[in-house]
């Protein structure tokens, strides 16, 4: 039934339909309004979402670029601490570090991968298992296992430039880089070069490729396996541990690079050699020929204070240059037009710390000709921290300038070649610290804190002690270096300062360990009793007696100079530059002082009782005229001689000799007392025995000053000098110490006359000698006091021997009358002056013969003569006699017999004079120091003719004007004297104390041009204790010695020592040095990579000598003259050094070839997959001239000691080395990791342990570098004293970490 | 029981509007649309604006987060429409390994009224460069902007330049700024996007 309300409902219904609809618009309104809120939340989310996402996969890659990081600091620190007992060691390359033992020769025991690949190391016995991880030419089409850290970004710069960007390596030449797609290589680098580089396309030449390693959710690296196409299996990856990413690595080592803050290098085109356009280094050593290079490079040029490119041993003469101009840097026209004084030349503008204003610029500037240099001031500018920062200048300018300035391609090539920060230890091979190289004033080294200011110690000297020490508890300082205090005393430095002896045990200590890397000790190589005890001596010696006279030592006043080491050098017998031989036990050093190199017993005939008609001789036996020795005292009755009969006395001449020659100069204070001097005895034919020498004790006081022919430099001092005491007011105030009571200076060694019968024509024999030992002592003044001590004794017995009786002179010389020569008096007096002229005798002979020339023992024997018989130093090596407490001379022990004793000739001996151009009458020669050398007689050396030289003699080159001898490498100390004539410094002879610019000496002079390393222990004798004469540390290599010992090579004792380079800022600091070069430049894996760039740059700035055979004779128009030795006071004209018919004399660079120059061996040992295990070993690296060509060890053995280089000394062949070792390393402190790393996701589809490259995602990568650095902390208080504590774990434990660079690659 | 029904039911005569109620009711409502549209669309174009200017600095970011995160330039391309004035389209492009750019992420619209200003208002425009590229078979003209991985922009080095107005569609051809705009400007050392608004 139809209600009537219905409709109502329905209206109603609709009604509310209708609100109900707009209340739906308004609904849905609102749901369109929040739809599009939600849409654009939604949107933003969605970005958001991958923002996140992305930030996300770019967190887990700087993660995981930091646990690559740390893989490869642990691995490193993993090796490095396996070595800590010392009986390992290790070496780096870029690349790995490898761990020798001590068996055998020093076997290889493990290899650890400083990148990454199937393992981080593996015990190995052979390099060769490195191969496997060369990358095959097919690594490109294996993306999941192989990746290229190098590979190059191409981008699109302003304006639509397309540029190319290499992480590591970018290999392109800066000058002609080529283009974006097709870089051209850098070719014109010698030592930088890329050979068969696997896979190399156009765009990248120079591949890096190293595997992959997959890193799964729980932090294990797994290296991918079976590879298959783009597919490798990740063992160990599941789901619930899936792979998150992958990392990539390689770690460079900054030491094969050269560091830019402190190498620099110095060459120059030497301007005195006419229409020369070629530039030479300008290395500097103390000049000893006759070549006019040297007498201009060395002598007259030398490096001022500040030019630290020059010194040698400093790490600033490492030679950037070549690299720079290969590199295109703007260097000017460096180096073959210097600047003006004042001037820098570009170059050294970019140099933040060295500079060549000033100086001899590259040798070609004469720095001495006024006494006084201008030195340089060094510079402080910001040192680099890395290549890039050579852009632009501390003021943000171009660098070095506007016009010429370093551009960004020179610098990204440069960043593979170059750092800014490069450190190696300074550790031995143990593992523990070296001593230093330089000696410390006890007085600073019994409490060397900021507090003492002793004025004994220099800046330098605390720098360099702050360098050799540790802390350790309760305020303890552990010293590294030798204190001395004593120059006079044998004991004093010993007794008396307990650090001393400390460290001689710790040597003792290194030197009987297996030494790790090599195999056997040095004590069972010197194993003769004391042997080695004798080598440490010797050093420790050499050591003390560094840096006699400091002339950087301010005084208040000048002319009143506080003490040093050694007293000053200016009046007679003060003992300045001298200092007494170190004792320890039964062992001696060499100290800097004299010893008896030959003594000869002088027999003259006073009276002649043969003569008739009042001829000379009957003159002589007139007891009216004034010949005193016809009496019995000075002073007595005098008697005349019958006929057959002669009066003769006797004096004996000493001829002393320093081994220890050179600079500073040296004024002794040696006075020798001689006991039982009777006992040499003559025994008539007759068969009378008199003794006519005087039985009490003969003291005769210290010689003076120098004098003609003497020289102050040490060396060899003709006997001359003993019968002298010159002052500076020209006068010898010696006189005869028999017939003058009332002298002040009487030589006392003269005998009474004493009467012998003859022949009826004045002809005859006796039989002289002292079976009976008499002593000679030879005294010292101590130290601020004029009490004196023994400090060398000489056990003398001639042996007996028939000699013939000597003659009356019957003739002057140089205007002199008979009669002065009939006795001792004048012969005294007559000392000081010149011996000889080139070819005749003159007043100062001493020794006569009846012959206006000069003859030889051959040839006086037919002429009236004196006799002399004398003993001198066994096969002519003072060196061992120097190093003897007592020296037993007796004909057949020390001092032997001399060539011609037991003859019956007159005149048998080898005295020399000082002044190398004159001769003394009588003398023998024809000894040799090279077999075959025709010496010009005046230079012989001093070796007895009967003893033939052995090719393996260590004989050293002396000063220009000095004949080559058994000298001991004296650092040295400076000269800048040029004379009134022009003559350069070192050839004049002269000392440098002229007219009070002795303080000059400082602007010359700095502790690393003294000593640039321990290689200036190359001449200590080796054979002291067992006798074995001309044998001293080898240095060098040489494969012929038969009378060295079997052991590890002397070369490993530089291991245990260091010179600290403390200028021009601390390049060293406890122990590490920057700028050390690694001798280990092969790269691995990337072998195809040559990067010999950093040995170069060391070996580049050296100069090796030639001195042929031939150069040894006689020079025909300047008689006394020889061609490569210059008597003092004559200088080399600049065409010197030519001999006719062979090759000139010269100072030639290094051939840096590795098929027949100086890189062959390092180029073989590579081949054969080893490495150096210590720097010394440079020493066995023959070092080839340019213009020579010896492809092999045996032909650079027969050229560098054939003919050619016949008289180069063992100290001048040493000399390279001693500048290049200290620059070397085969340890590093500082490693660049060089990183690519991605971050992954495997797509759920994919089984979880295989990986596909193309289906896998990669969510983010990074790509970059972290430069590490490990040092010690010198303030480490539990660092150990090594030197007590000998067994205690190595320096190794207590290194520590620091990050010193982290970039990113993000072009 | 029967409910009573309600009151209106008492007068029970059909209820219809009378005409003058009506034109009454349309009348308040055209008044109150006429008030309120304007409104409704000013409120729109500018949470369209919000919108869109939110979607390009997005863009940005994205593509820096995403250059940094992968090691590898992005390109952000504003892209011209075909139908719309300016560029009302951007997308995020990379280079592949062999140094071909590909899309890296989907292509962003922006909301139908609103476009990124091509005139003087957006400097960056002007002084990015042009290039073409294909949008569902048509060639299209874009400009791009290269943001590398260490965050910096190029080809722009002026940050004065830099800078993209996202203006209402209508105003898209003025050169003055309208009165309601989003200005996008960015950081060319550091790609950190900046907005300003009015």
């Amino acid at each position: 039934m139809k209600r009537p309300h219905d409709s109502q409902w329905r209206l109603r219904a609709l009604r509310r339909e209708k609100s109900g609809g707009s209340a739906l618009i308004a609904v849905l309104a609102i749901i369109v309004l929040l739809g599009a809120l939600v849409t654009i939340f939604l949107v933003r989310t969605g970005t958001e979402r991958s923002a996140s996402a992305s930030y996300d996969a770019a967190a887990s890659t700087r993660l995981l670029a930091e646990s690559a990081v740390n893989l490869v600091q642990a691995t490193i620190n993993e090796a490095t601490t396996s070595t800590s007992d010392g009986n390992t060691t290790w070496a780096s390359q870029p690349g790995a570090v490898r761990i020798f033992d001590n068996t055998g020769t020093g076997n290889l025991t493990k290899i650890y991968r400083l990148y990454s690949g199937t393992e981080m190391s593996t015990e190995t016995g052979s390099g060769k298992i490195l191969t496997d991880d060369i990358p095959p030419g097919s690594w490109a089409s294996q993306p999941a296992v192989w990746v290229d850290l190098n590979k190059p970004v191409k981008i699109s710069g302003f304006g639509n430039t397309e540029s190319l960007n290499y992480p590591i390596l970018d290999p392109r030449d800066p000058i002609s880089p080529g283009s974006v797609t097709a870089p051209n290589v850098l070719k014109s680098l010698d030592g930088f070069s890329i050979n068969g580089a696997p896979g190399a396309t156009a765009l990248q030449p120079a591949p890096m490729p190293v595997r992959w390693m997959y890193v799964l959710q729980d932090g294990t690296m797994v290296s991918p396996t079976n590879p298959s196409g783009s597919t490798v299996t990740i063992a160990g990856a599941t789901s619930k541990n899936p792979i998150v990413g992958r990392v990539a690595f390689w770690t460079d080592d900054e030491t094969t690079k050269v560091n830019i803050n402190t190498a620099a290098g110095s060459s120059g085109v030497w301007p005195w050699k006419t229409g020369n356009t070629t530039s030479f280094p300008a290395a500097w050593d103390v000049p000893r020929f006759r070549i006019g290079d040297e007498a201009n490079l060395f002598g007259r040029n030398q490096p001022v204070q500040g030019e630290y490119q020059r010194y040698p041993g400093h790490p600033a003469t490492t030679d950037l240059s070549k690299i720079f101009t290969a590199l295109g840097v703007p260097m000017g026209s460096y180096p073959s037009t210097q600047t003006s004084a004042g001037v820098s030349s570009p170059f050294f503008n970019i140099l933040p710390r060295f500079d060549d204003s000033n100086g001899s610029k590259g040798g070609t500037v004469n720095t001495t000709s006024s006494n006084k240099a201008t030195t340089i001031t060094a510079k402080n500018d910001r040192l680099y921290t890395s290549p890039g920062e050579m852009l632009f200048r501390v003021d943000r300018t171009k660098n070095p300038d506007n016009n010429n300035f370093v551009t960004q391609q020179q610098v990204e090539t440069g960043k593979f070649l170059l750092t800014g920060h490069s450190r190696a230890p300074e550790t031995t091979l143990f593992g523990t610290p070296r001593i230093a190289m330089w000696p410390i004033d006890s007085d600073y080294g019994s409490n060397p804190t900021p507090t003492n200011n002793t004025k004994l110690v220099t800046p330098f000297d605390k720098l360099i002690a702050f360098c050799t020490s540790t802390r350790g508890p309760n305020s303890a300082i552990y010293q590294y270096y030798f204190q001395r205090h004593d120059s006079t005393s044998p004991t004093n430095d010993w007794s008396k300062i307990g650090r001393n002896q400390e460290l001689y045990k710790y040597l003792q200590s290194l030197t009987s360990r297996i030494i790790p890397g090599f195999g056997k000790s040095f004590i069972s190589k010197y194993s003769f009793p004391d042997e080695r005890d004798q080598i440490l001596t010797e050093m420790v010696d050499y050591i003390r007696c560094t840096n006699l006279w400091d002339h950087s030592v301010k005084d208040a006043d000048p002319s009143n100079p506080a003490a040093r080491f050694t007293p000053r050098s200016n009046n007679p017998a003060t003992g300045g530059g001298q200092v007494v031989p170190l004792r320890i036990g039964s062992t001696q050093g060499l100290g800097r002082m004299y010893a008896i190199s030959e003594l000869g017993m002088l027999v003259i005939c006073t009276a002649d009782g043969n003569g008739a008609n009042d001829d000379l001789r009957t003159q002589s036996n007139d007891t009216a005229k004034n010949t005193p020795t016809l009496a019995d005292t000075p002073g007595g009755t005098k008697v005349a001689l019958n006929p057959g009969e002669k009066r003769l006395q006797a004096m004996l001449l000493v001829e002393l000799t320093t081994p220890m020659h050179g600079f500073d100069m040296i004024m002794p204070d040696i006075s020798i007392n001689i006991r039982n001097l009777s006992n040499f005895k003559f025994t008539t034919s007759a068969n009378a025995t008199l003794s006519p020498f005087p039985s009490t004790d003969l003291f005769t006081e210290s010689p003076g000053v120098r004098f003609n022919g003497i020289l102050q430099t040490g060396g060899l001092n003709g006997f001359q000098y003993f019968l002298s005491r010159f002052d500076w007011s020209q006068t010898n105030q010696r006189r005869n110490g028999w017939s003058n009571s009332s002298a002040t200076f009487p030589y006392r060694f003269v005998s009474n006359p004493f009467t012998v019968p003859t022949e009826p024509d004045g002809t005859g024999s006796m039989t002289m000698g002292s079976p009976n030992a008499f002593t000679l002592e030879i005294m010292v003044r101590e130290k601020g006091s004029s009490a004196r001590r023994v400090v060398q004794t000489y056990q003398v017995s001639f042996p007996n021997v028939k000699v013939p009786l000597p003659d009356l002179m019957q003739t002057g010389v140089a205007g002199t009358n008979p009669e002065d020569w009939w006795g001792f008096d004048n012969r005294i007096l007559w000392a000081t002056s010149l011996p000889a002229s080139s070819s005749a005798a003159t007043k100062g002979v001493v020794i006569r013969t009846e012959s206006a020339s000069i003859p030889d023992s051959s040839a006086a024997a037919t002429l009236r003569s004196d006799v002399v018989r004398s003993l001198a130093a066994k096969d002519g090596d003072i060196r061992l006699v120097m190093a003897k407490d007592t020296v037993t001379a007796d004909g057949s022990n020390d001092m032997v017999l001399t060539p011609g004793y037991e003859t019956g000739a007159k005149l048998a001996h080898t005295f020399m004079q000082a002044s190398a151009s004159n001769l003394v009458p009588g003398v023998s020669l024809g000894g040799k120091l090279v077999q075959g050398a025709n010496y010009e007689p005046a230079w012989t050396p001093k070796v007895p003719n009967t003893t033939p030289p052995a090719a393996d003699w260590d004989w050293d080159s002396g000063l220009p004007g000095t004949r080559d001898g058994a000298y001991s490498n004296k650092a040295d100390e400076g000269n800048i004297y040029v004379d009134s004539s022009g003559v350069p410094p070192y050839y004049n002879g002269e000392n440098q104390v002229v007219g009070g610019l002795v303080n000059n000496l400082v602007s010359y002079f700095t502790a690393n041009r003294i000593i640039p390393s321990a290689v200036m222990f190359g001449s200590l004798p080796t054979g002291v204790k067992q006798s074995v004469p001309w044998r001293t540390l080898l240095f060098r290599p040489q494969a012929n010695r038969p009378r060295d010992p079997s052991g590890p090579k002397d070369h490993l004792l530089l291991d245990l020592f260091t010179m600290p380079v403390v200028e021009p800022y601390a390049i060293s600091e406890p122990f590490s040095t920057a700028g050390k070069i690694n001798m280990n430049y092969q790269i691995v894996p990337f072998t195809y990579i040559n990067r010999s760039t950093g040995v170069k740059a060391v070996l580049a700035s050296e100069l090796i000598a030639r001195v042929p055979k031939a150069a040894a004779q006689g020079k025909p128009k300047q008689p006394g003259h020889s061609y490569y030795k210059v008597p003092y006071g004559n200088f080399p004209g600049n065409n010197e050094g030519a001999v006719p018919g062979v090759p000139s004399m010269a100072r030639l660079p290094l051939n840096l070839s590795d098929s027949d120059g100086s890189l062959r061996q390092f180029k073989e040992k590579f081949d054969q997959w080893d490495i150096f295990r210590s720097p010394s070993e440079i020493c066995d690296i023959y070092l080839v001239p340019q213009g020579y060509s010896w492809t092999s060890n045996s032909a650079a053995d027969s050229g560098w000691y054939g003919d050619d280089f016949a008289l180069v000394g063992d100290n001048v062949r040493e000399r390279p080395y001693a500048d290049i070792y200290p620059r070397l390393t085969t340890k590093s402190n500082t490693f660049t990791v060089h990183y690519t790393v991605q971050a992954l996701k495997n797509p759920p589809a994919n089984a979880p342990d295989k990986w596909t490259e193309g289906k896998g995602q990669i969510l983010g990568e990074l790509r970059g570098s972290v430069t590490l650095e490990r040092f010690l902390d010198p303030a480490n208080t539990s660092i150990p004293d090594y030197a007590t504590n000998t067994t205690a774990d190595n320096l190794e434990k207590y290194y520590q970490w620091r990050v010193i660079e982290r970039s990113t690659f993000s072009p | 029981m029967k409910p009573s029904p309600p009151i209106e039911s008492a007068r029970s005569v059909a209820q219809a509007f009378s005409l003058v109620e009506l034109l009454m009711v349309i009348a308040i409502i055209g008044i109150l649309a006429v008030i309120t549209v304007p409104a409704m669309s000013a409120l729109m174009q500018s949470s369209d604006l919000t919108r869109g200017g939110q979607l390009v600095t997005d863009q940005v970011n994205l593509g820096r987060q995403t250059a940094s995160a992968q090691n590898k330039v992005i390109e952000l391309r504003f892209i011209q429409v075909p139908g719309r004035r300016g560029y009302a389209a951007a997308q995020l492009w990379r280079s592949d390994d062999n140094g071909d750019m590909t899309p890296s992420r989907r292509i962003v619209i922006l909301p139908q009224s609103v476009t990124i200003a091509d005139n003087s208002l957006s400097p960056g425009i002007a002084k990015l460069p042009a290039a073409s590229m294909s949008l569902n078979g048509s060639n299209v003209t874009y400009r791009a902007l290269q943001i590398r991985p260490s965050g910096e922009i190029t080809p722009i080095a002026a940050m004065a330049d830099l800078a993209f107005a996202v203006v209402p569609e209508v105003f898209a051809a003025n050169s003055s700024l309208p009165a309601n705009y989003f200005l996008v400007q960015i950081n060319p050392v550091t790609g950190v996007p900046l907005a300003y608004r009015p």
